[in-house]
């Protein structure tokens, strides 16, 4: 091999490192985003994150493709939180912490996992007009095991898997409550606002505890937890 | 060499330089937080380039001057009586997390959006001296960022607490005006910030400008 071989070849390990590295980048800034946007009710940004097939488990439900995911983000929560603003109101809090990633890029650059944390601080102030329709303050945490996908050079979420841990409500914490939010029973259309299909085996939230599987080996052993 | 492996080389430097970059401003800013949970405010100063500004809460505190003035002369002096570290009793952690952080072309300047949460307080042994309740705090960071003879630096910290709440009532219940914003500026306040500017608290909320476009559109963003 002449030297300018391997010197070439050498360049080509490097740009794919680089471009992997750029990839985790670019999906932490990708979740990120979908935490700020959260915070602040901006529901159409939410949706255009997805890939056109992309989708989303929350309580156990499965919202399909663009339609879906807007069901889930425009007609339930901003309807419900904003009265159909796509944006933030006063009195209304939802603050999305994320934080603690772990993203895993595929060898082909093509798709990608990411783990990730967050934390809600959320609920109406006194002077929310519309209190009574939504849960009082509370806390409420849960993790992602998400998939993403690149099209024409750009990542966007093609499966949002939140798995809610629990909530409490603010007064009496976490030793008290049972989380509100319970998993999905009814599809849409039945239900307007419900999920496309139910996954087969409910996940169950606090106080009950679930090992939530991840995407990736252990670190140290490489061995996939039993 | 080629022409062409040379100039995928030089790609690579760059690629590789705006990933240290990126990594750099992360542990300023996560550096900063280190320093602001333990009254560091010397440290924290050093942070900041000789042009820097801090905008806080209704202020904008300009150049180390300014930095000074906020930092030493004002939470120093609050908070730790003009220690430069952290006292008995007094709680103030400053977590900083979900930074995005996005370097300009040439790698002189950068933005950086961060979050912060905040949990802050007296104990009621201290509470006498520093008369402070418990409570938590919620807000964002839209900084600016510039590189200078090698090393990033703070040029604009721009933070906006947004919510704060007793610990013993919640967020459902904090009372109007909860931290006064400033209203007067240096001089007539001595503690002062050089200039006012529009700030918003809980229960008012509103977005906090994004330095960034859309990831997947790249379009800007359009919230009411």
């Amino acid at each position: 091999m002449t030297d300018e071989t391997k010197l070439t070849a050498l360049v080509d390990k490097l740009e794919h490192r680089a471009a992997k590295l750029e990839a985790i980048n670019a999906i932490k800034n990708l979740h990120y985003s979908y935490g700020y946007y959260i915070d602040k009710c901006m529901y159409d940004e939410v949706v255009q994150l997805f890939s056109k097939d992309g989708e989303v488990t929350f309580l156990s439900g499965v919202y399909k493709g663009h339609e879906g995911v807007a069901r889930l983000y425009c007609t339930w929560f901003r309807e419900l939180f904003t009265g159909g603003k796509n944006g933030p109101v006063d009195g209304f809090l939802l603050d999305h912490i994320q934080m603690q990633p772990i993203i895993t890029v595929s060898d082909d650059l093509k798709t990608a996992k990411g783990r990730f944390r967050a934390i809600l601080p959320g609920g109406p102030h006194d002077s929310y007009a519309r209190k009574d329709q939504v849960p009082s303050q509370f806390w409420e945490a849960g993790i992602y095991e998400n998939d993403y996908v690149c099209e024409d050079g750009i990542w966007k979420i093609k499966r949002l898997d939140y798995m809610l841990q629990w909530q409490s409500d603010y007064e009496h914490g976490w030793a008290y409550q049972e989380s509100h939010l319970q998993p999905a029973t009814v599809c849409y259309p039945e239900n307007p606002i419900g999920p496309d299909y139910i996954l087969p085996k409910k996940r169950p939230v606090w106080p009950q505890q679930q090992i939530v599987p991840t995407h990736y080996p252990h670190p140290v052993t490489g061995k996939m937890p039993s | 060499m080629t022409t062409d492996l040379a100039a995928r080389v030089e790609d690579l430097e760059h690629r590789i330089t705006t990933l240290e970059d990126v990594d750099a401003i992360r542990k300023l800013h996560f550096a900063y937080g280190y320093y602001i949970d333990k009254c560091m405010y010397n440290e924290t100063v050093d942070l900041f380039s000789e042009d820097s500004e801090v905008r806080f809460h209704g202020g904008v505190f300009k150049g180390k001057a300014g930095a000074k003035r906020l930092y030493i002369d004002r939470f120093q002096k609050q908070f730790t009586g003009g220690k430069n570290g952290p006292v008995d009793g007094f709680l103030l952690d400053h977590m900083q997390a979900q930074d995005i952080i996005t370097v300009s072309k040439d790698g002189k300047t950068a933005h950086g959006r961060f979050r912060c949460f905040m949990q802050a307080g007296t104990h009621e042994a201290t509470r006498g001296k520093v008369p402070l309740q418990q409570w938590w705090e919620g807000g964002l960071y839209e900084n600016t960022y510039v590189k200078e003879d090698g090393v990033w630096k703070i040029q604009i910290l721009d933070y906006r607490p947004f919510w704060h709440a007793i610990y013993e009532q919640g967020w459902a219940h904090t009372p109007p005006n909860f931290v006064p914003f400033f209203a007067k500026t240096f001089p007539e306040d001595p503690l002062g910030p050089d200039a006012l500017i529009e700030a918003f608290l809980w229960p008012t909320h509103k977005v906090v400008e994004f330095h960034y476009d859309h990831p997947v559109t790249h379009k800007p963003h359009t919230y009411a």
